[in-house]
């Protein structure tokens, strides 16, 4: 059974982190401009 | 992962970035996002800060770490998640793009 909520207004969490090349991306920078699918993945490798 | 590497352009379409968050340490990652030409934002967080935080504030990964997927708007509002009971426990790419679809027509 999985879990499925689609919540009302939560402000989604700012954070920060360098891409796999290294470059800076945060969260807050794609506000205004455009929607974010943000995807937790358990493991790639 | 390749599913959404395909459909990609979809979500460009509808106004989207994707971001993908994963566990590895930067160089695997690096070289696993190379390996398979993806063209959308990978962060590798070895540190799980990022998971961390949402476990806190948003309440995902109560059962641990599964896959999660959120839709965040562009006024930075979480109006979607999912998260998985199992590894492939994944939301389907078409309701991803039916809830942006959703948030478009607002």
């Amino acid at each position: 059974m999985s879990d499925i909520e689609t919540t009302g207004s939560k402000p989604a969490p700012d954070f920060e982190l360098a891409d796999s090349e290294g470059r800076k991306v945060t969260l807050s920078s794609y506000k205004g401009n455009k929607h974010v699918v943000l995807i937790f993945n358990r493991g790639f490798v | 992962m390749a599913q959404l590497r395909r459909e990609y352009q979809e979500f460009i379409k509808r106004g989207a970035e994707v971001i993908a968050i994963g566990p590895e340490d930067r160089k695997a990652f690096a070289e696993w996002w190379r390996e398979h030409d993806m063209p959308f934002v990978g962060l590798p967080d070895p540190e799980h800060s990022v998971s961390k935080l949402y476990g806190q504030q948003v309440k995902i990964f109560k059962l641990g770490r599964m896959p999660a997927q959120l839709i965040i708007d562009k006024k930075g509002l979480i109006r979607y998640k999912h998260y998985g009971s199992s590894m492939a426990d994944i939301a389907e790419n078409s309701e991803l793009l039916s809830k942006l679809d959703e948030l478009n027509k607002e």
